[in-house]
């Protein structure tokens, strides 16, 4: 056999008493695909950021090419021979694609000669993409394609590519891998796919690597690896909830037989009538999007990142005024975009990104508790300093948020605890209804299954819960109906029994079905 | 979430936190060593333009201590600074960068110097009535920029700032027009452009301190910045305030009005201006002129910073700067350039500025490495 491409010997890495890589073993072969198989935080992604120069190890050995080197930054990197998607792109949207395709390069521009390749690399890869386009007109998965031709035009030996398909819908996936065959079949490349989902580990890699606590536990070559095995791999124990199956992307887990549909008895409490709004850049945000959520359901809106999902949050959160259309919450209708308005009518918001929406990161975690319902610890527009702390306090144990103590800095809390502040917070203030836009992104598994079982419990106890999600898993996990948005309304609605994986990943390629 | 997981996140927490006498021990340490640092420069500066720097620094504390009457010129010097710093602890901590506080404070004056000579009455009537006039043009002229902000978004930053440059040019023109504000009494025979004396009824009424005059303002100043700390730490108000200064959404979303609590909170630093303004006139001036508001602007902004916008730190530090003020005017004696003195002023501005620079960039670098631990956190240990 031929030198590995990559070789990692021994890698250990550090952060304070955090240990995020435990002497790491690693060997790429030229032509192989490697599935790096982990749960969040099991170090997968601080070991691509040694291999990429952005975090310097604390001790082990990088070998390219049967070399060993120290990797500076993600230029030399990309010098030595190693590329990296990353899962949030890193592309200009007011550039064309083959001057994004150019960026981090130097000497003369020649457009010609970009366009060609572009097109050339499009062509061999399956990756085909218009070299003129505007960047910031083009949809996620064309965004990614721009990324992966950015980096196959500096011929890396190796590609990494860090949790690719979470923009993509399941037929785009399928393409993706369809590419990455391709790419390591005809030269001495090699690929290694940073995944938490195992379905897509199974279908794409050659050989898979999985990593807990900051250890290699396991490596065994795809064909003889099984759902069961991997999962107790890489969570330590037996999986057996369903929980965990969506946290592990084990599809067929959460729509086969155990799936039975919830009583839709409840009354209409959110209705949403034509529904259109504009961004401030003209853009059509929402386009004639129509809902009715009853009580003690969650409707899961399913789609591809960028069909609107985020306007649906900003819309619940009163930061979004509609052009036209209605939003009702128990029959009486709302108005967009007023401070306030939709918190005072009993919409609470788990929002995407709950430091851009969700909390006060300088705030006290207290203080955090109470923001949009401060009347109840106020008298004559004092607050009630007492009141306050055993109103958190009383939170703090009810949702085990694990603080020291209700009085410091919200931006102290670790992301789990964070999203239980604003979850606990959002749910004490007893909520009609409830809108969880991808409630569970960036938590563990053991946060994800305890996030997940509150906002089921909110809707046994009758609350009418809107989860947006761009995570099929969590919506399949949750969910008692399902829509599909696409490009601003919500096309198509089936009840969770007659979920047809097909039919939906059709849908949300926009394909009504 | 299982046990062990919560202690890993806690520990995970402690260990990056740091403890807060630790870091107050850090901060005075920081403030101890660029005092020094600056009180050095100071002196060499001094020192290499043919000064002594003990007489200079004699003559500053005699100038707003030691001789007869200083303390209570420093103290009645301390109300103007006072009083914008606290407007500005307020806009600033709501997101809203007033830094034209220099034009509130002169058209604050000119509010009250318009009602002290044209409104009739006794005194006890009048100086209230000054001063409301004051608050209310003070307000006015930043409600402008709140106005331009809440209707069409232009910058508070830059529509305050040039604003305090229109508002002397109007002092100016009124008090140059004798059909207007000119000072037409034969006292003023060389038509200097100044605004007639208010008469004496409409003077504060002072109060003597252990042999120190000092007007009512004083008194009346440090109540209202213990009122204001009080607000804005326990109010529901204040709670609006800080959330909009920190997260404009959020704070939308927990229904803040951003015109009404962000605005409200600039139109409130122009009325605090502005009542500097009007104390300093019937406490001090006592008469308009184009420059009136005599830096009290700039330095009380200055305050406010150096306070790092806590509004109880305001009142020692406005003293602080009080005292620079008044100790400056003693200098002339010892024979250094008022520049030099301005120089001196500046280095100590910078020095009490700097330590809290210098936490802050510790404070983002502490909470990008927490930002690294929680993204590569060890994952909770299995359930037993």
């Amino acid at each position: 056999m031929a030198a590995p491409v990559l070789e990692l010997r021994s890698i250990s890495k550090r952060f304070g008493p955090v240990v995020a890589c435990d002497r790491v073993d690693l060997t790429v072969q030229p032509g192989e695909i490697v599935g790096l198989l982990g749960q969040n935080g099991a170090g997968k992604s601080t070991l691509m950021k040694i291999v990429l120069g952005l975090v310097p190890p604390d001790a082990g050995e990088i070998r390219i090419k049967g070399q060993a080197r120290t990797v500076r930054d993600p230029t030399h990197a990309a010098a030595v021979g190693i590329a990296m998607v990353h899962q949030h792109f890193s592309v200009i949207d007011a550039l064309r694609v083959w001057e994004n395709v150019r960026l981090g390069g130097r000497g003369r521009l020649d457009a010609a000669e970009l366009r060609a390749e572009v097109l050339a690399l499009g062509e061999a890869y399956d990756l085909v993409i218009d070299p003129d386009a505007r960047v910031g007109d083009l949809d996620a998965s064309q965004r990614q394609r721009v990324e992966i031709i950015k980096c196959l035009r500096r011929d890396p030996a190796v590609i990494i590519l860090d949790e690719p398909t979470s923009v993509l819908t399941l037929a785009e996936s399928r393409r993706l891998f369809d590419g990455l065959r391709a790419m390591v079949s005809s030269r001495e490349r090699a690929v290694v796919l940073i995944s938490h989902k195992l379905e897509e580990i199974l279908h794409a890699t050659d050989r898979v690597v999985i990593m807990r606590n900051g250890r290699v536990v396991e490596e065994i070559a795809t064909c003889a690896a099984d759902p069961p095995t991997l999962a107790r791999a890489m969570v330590g124990r037996d999986v057996s909830l369903r929980t965990e199956a969506s946290a592990l992307g084990l599809l067929d887990e959460l729509t086969g037989k155990a799936v039975t549909d919830h009583d839709q008895g409840g009354e209409v409490v959110l209705r949403v009538s034509g529904a259109a709004a504009t961004g401030s850049d003209g853009r059509r945000l929402l386009d004639g999007l129509d809902l009715e959520l009853r009580a003690g359901e969650i409707l899961g809106v399913a789609g591809v990142e960028g069909n609107g999902q985020a306007a649906v949050t900003e819309l619940f959160s009163s930061l979004l005024s509609l052009d036209s259309g209605e939003v009702e919450v128990d029959g009486r209708v709302v108005p967009t975009g007023v401070p306030g308005a939709m918190a005072a009518a009993g919409v609470g918001v788990i929002p995407e990104d709950r430091h851009v929406s969700g909390c006060v990161l300088d705030l006290t975690v207290a203080e955090n508790l109470i923001l949009a319902d401060t009347d109840r610890v106020t008298r004559w527009g004092i607050l009630d300093r007492a009141r306050i702390r055993t109103h958190a306090q009383e939170l703090i144990d009810r949702f085990e948020i694990a603080t020291p103590s209700a009085d410091i800095a919200f931006r102290l809390l670790s992301g789990g605890n964070q999203q239980k502040v604003v979850l606990a917070r959002e749910l004490s203030s007893d909520p009609k209804v409830l809108i969880a836009s991808q409630p569970t992104r960036g938590l563990d598994v053991g946060a994800i299954e305890y996030v997940s079982s509150r906002i089921r419990a909110a809707a046994d106890e009758g609350v009418a819960v809107l989860l947006v999600s761009t995570e099929l898993e969590e919506i399949l996990e949750l969910a008692d109906r399902i829509s599909v948005i696409f490009r601003g309304r919500l096309i198509g609605t089936m009840a969770r029994s007659e979920i047809d994986l097909d039919r939906l990943s059709l849908m949300m390629g926009g394909k009504a079905a | 979430m299982t046990d062990a997981s919560k202690a890993a996140d806690v520990s995970g927490l402690v260990a990056s936190v740091q403890s807060p006498s630790r870091r107050m021990a850090l901060q005075i340490g920081l403030f101890t060593v660029l005092f020094l640092a600056a009180a050095i420069a100071s002196g060499a500066l001094v020192a290499s333009v043919g000064g002594s720097p003990t007489e200079v620094l004699d003559a500053l504390i005699d100038g707003s201590l030691r001789s007869p009457g200083a303390w209570g010129r420093t103290l009645v010097e301390m109300v103007p600074l006072a009083l914008v710093g606290v407007g500005v602890v307020v806009a600033f901590r709501a997101g809203y960068y007033n830094i034209g506080l220099e034009g509130q404070v002169a058209m604050g004056a000119l509010g009250g110097v318009v009602v002290a000579l044209e409104a009739p009455g006794p005194g006890f009537l009048v100086i209230p009535l000054a001063l409301v006039a004051s608050v209310v043009t003070g307000g006015i002229w930043a409600g402008l920029a709140a106005a331009a902000h809440a209707r069409r978004r232009v910058d508070v930053l830059i529509s305050t700032l040039l604003l305090a440059f229109v508002a002397p040019n109007i002092i100016l023109f009124l008090v140059a027009r004798d059909y207007l504000l000119l000072d037409t009494t034969p006292l003023n025979s060389r038509r200097a452009s100044q605004s007639e004396r208010i008469p004496d009824s409409v003077h504060l009424p002072e109060l003597n301190l252990f042999g120190n005059t000092v007007h009512v303002g004083v008194p009346i100043t440090i109540v209202l910045v213990a009122v204001v700390a009080f607000l804005l730490a326990r109010s529901v108000w204040g709670l609006q305030m800080r959330m909009l200064g920190q997260n404009l959404l959020t704070a939308r979303r927990a229904g803040v009005r951003p015109g009404w609590v962000g605005g409200g909170a600039l139109v409130f630093s122009g009325a605090a201006a502005g009542l500097a303004g009007g104390m300093f006139l019937t406490g001090a001036a006592f008469r308009l002129q184009d420059q009136i508001a005599n830096d009290f602007g700039w330095h009380g902004l200055l305050v406010a910073l150096v306070a790092r916008l806590n509004a109880v730190a305001v009142l020692p530090v406005a003293f602080f700067f009080a005292l620079l003020r008044t100790g400056s005017g003693f200098l002339a004696a010892t024979g250094i350039s008022r520049t030099v003195t301005d120089v001196v002023q500046a280095l100590f501005v910078v020095a009490a500025l700097l330590p809290g620079a210098i936490m802050t960039i510790r404070d983002r670098r502490a909470s990008r490495r927490l930002a690294v631990h929680s993204a590569t956190r060890v994952a909770p240990a299995p359930a037993r």
